[in-house]
């Protein structure tokens, strides 16, 4: 098997993030010239223009791509996981509902417990605690109930998850937590309407400190908690019982991953909204470039999907600038070429 | 110190699939079960690894029983290989005969010098840095049991080793048959008690010392093969008329149909 060398793989994603992220802060509608940052810190005077531009740095760019790096590698991580959890590779948390009942969960919290705390822009912090906990809850209640689905449904014959129920009842779940979300906006007035549809459709414009802070806290639970599980998640992939026979407290794991990613999507949909695909497409990358080992397949997707969306954002705001484009769109047009060539190219190696 | 069932039965949706079976595996011993479809061979399987607890009766393991055991003192002690695996992301073949390793905290170094011995012991040095999903099915079951003995390659400190597998000979060719012959004789020497779900009786008669005949969750018939293997008996639980004659090498009786 060609594959790159796992720790080269790592040294690499990272080594690409720095130059992803500098694009990240200086480009956009106003392009910043990199001597701005140098000359802030050189500089004793500071002219207006450099105010200006230091002022768009510190408030709006480092925050955006701050928080885009931290949603993509909570996004890819947990997908990466839930695979694991599910030995399936088509389980994504957009795939199976996940996202979808978060932003159910996060709509619930705008109407019912937000109108007070969106009036009053002092409450930005507690309102989207708020929204975090609706959109976990809402997330936790979907992997719970596609998990139970897919795995009873196989029988107990521990053959594994059955990938036909996983898809189906996460198509049962993103149409229950649609229809939620309808009702939702049909007894919502028109700022929280706003907001509703704001989270349906994942962005990164809503970005500040409060939203990279929380972000951030996630990731390092996550990743904490995911990368202690990475043997285990390996073991796991030859089955729930192959697991327990090599010795791995099954029921311990699956909890711990269900709570981890449900935590992971609920964050990354209330702070940026559902962004599909990232948690899909990039531990597909790694696993076809470095395998399936948990070990290196986790870290190396978080540090891929950071790069993916930190890029994807970047180009969003250039592409038909002054307007931006959804960074999903951007997410799909970057990942999906690249996805498939990957897929040709593995396909002729097999023949 | 063994791996005894007592009086254990399974029970799962008002459906038994296994009676009250009393049953003694001793280390070093290879006990073959044999039976037709749907007899309980799979379940007895089972309840032995502790995949399903027993409905009624206890299993234990080296005089303790199986559900008190630590998790992975318990994966250094008793290694299962089942029917099917559905592993279905893409190994290098080396890397699944190491996943056998899980249990045990002996070092990468040591590791995989314990993954070149075991897949030579199944003929797979060859296939080691090959894609598990692509290899055939004879050489994912080779895999497989090089995993199992990956798992159980040294002495466990937990007392005998015990390997329980089911139907591994299912998608191997003769050779490997053969060769499966030799290495289950060969780990049994060194004090590992095995437990193998067979279907044909003559790989049956020929790799155990104890054969054991299940027929409608119950054993029927227990003891050497020479002993249990009767045309009487082949045709009472298979509904196949059998000769037996004696093998021209080998002690073993040869059933002919």
């Amino acid at each position: 098997m060609s594959r790159i060398n796992p720790r080269t793989f790592l040294w690499l994603a990272a080594l690409a993030l720095v130059p992803a992220m500098l694009a990240g802060l200086l480009l956009g509608p106003v392009t910043i010239p990199f001597s701005a940052i140098t000359d802030s810190f050189l500089q004793s005077e500071l002219g207006p223009e450099l105010e200006r531009q230091l002022l768009i740095l510190s408030q709006i760019r480092l925050p955006r791509m701050l928080l885009a790096a931290l949603v993509g590698a909570c996004l890819a991580i947990c997908g990466a996981a839930m695979q694991g959890l599910f030995r399936n590779p088509l389980a994504d948390p957009s795939l199976i509902g996940v996202s979808a009942g978060a932003s159910a969960g996060a709509s619930f919290v705008i109407v019912f417990a937000g109108g007070g705390l969106l009036a009053g822009h002092g409450n930005e912090d507690l309102g989207l605690s708020l929204m975090a906990a609706g959109a976990f809850s809402g997330g936790f209640i979907a992997v719970l109930v596609v998990y139970r689905l897919a795995t009873s449904a196989s029988g107990s014959l521990n053959r594994g998850t059955s990938v036909a129920t996983m898809l189906l009842a996460g198509i049962a779940i993103s149409a229950l937590a649609g229809a939620c979300n309808s009702a939702l906006s049909f007894v919502a007035d028109n700022e929280m309407l706003r907001r509703i549809s704001l989270w349906q459709m994942g962005r990164l414009d809503g970005a500040n400190w409060s939203r990279v802070i929380m972000a951030a806290l996630a990731l390092v639970v996550i990743v904490a908690g995911l990368l202690g599980q990475s043997k285990a998640l390996n073991a796991l992939l030859l089955g729930e019982s192959e697991a327990r026979f090599l010795g791995i407290n099954v029921e311990q794991l699956k909890r711990r991953v269900v709570l981890l990613t449900a935590l992971g999507i609920g964050v990354s949909v209330a702070v940026a909204g559902a962004i599909a695909f990232v948690g899909l497409v990039v531990p597909h990358i790694v696993r076809l470039l470095i395998g399936p080992d948990h070990r290196f397949l986790l870290p190396g997707s978080a540090l891929l999907g950071a790069l993916l969306l930190v890029l994807a954002d970047a180009l969003s705001r250039v592409i038909v600038a002054p307007a931006e484009l959804p960074v999903g769109i951007v997410t799909a047009l970057l990942g999906v070429p690249f996805f498939f060539s990957l897929l040709l190219r593995q396909r002729t190696g097999v023949a | 110190m063994a791996l005894c069932a007592e009086g254990a039965s399974l029970t799962i949706h008002h459906k038994t699939l296994l009676q009250a079976t009393d049953l003694q595996l001793a280390g070093g011993q290879i006990t073959a079960i044999c039976g037709p479809n749907g007899a309980g061979k799979t379940s007895l399987l089972r309840v032995l690894a502790g995949d399903a607890s027993p409905s009624t009766g206890f299993v234990s393991l080296n005089s303790k029983p199986l559900a008190r055991w630590a998790a992975t003192d318990r994966a250094q002690t008793l290694a299962v290989l089942p029917q099917h695996s559905s592993l279905e992301f893409a190994f290098a073949v080396e890397d699944v005969v190491a996943l056998g390793r899980t249990p045990h905290n002996s070092g990468y170094r040591h590791d995989r010098q314990i993954v070149s011995a075991a897949l030579a012991a199944v003929d797979g040095e060859q296939l080691r840095q090959r894609n598990y999903i692509e290899l055939s099915g004879g050489e994912q079951q080779r895999v497989q049991l090089a995993r199992v003995l990956a798992q159980l390659w040294q002495p466990s400190s937990h007392g005998e080793r015990h390997l329980l597998l089911d139907e591994p000979t299912a998608s191997l060719d003769l050779a490997h048959q053969a060769l499966l012959l030799t290495v289950l004789k060969e780990i049994a020497a060194q004090g590992v008690g095995i437990c193998v779900v067979v279907h044909d009786l003559n790989l049956a008669a020929r790799m155990a010392d104890r054969l054991l005949i299940m027929q409608d969750g119950g054993i029927v018939a227990s003891g050497s093969p020479a002993e249990v293997l009767q045309a009487e008996l082949i045709a009472r639980v298979f509904g196949v008329h059998a000769d037996l004659i004696a093998h021209p090498k080998y002690e073993t009786p040869l059933v002919v149909f």
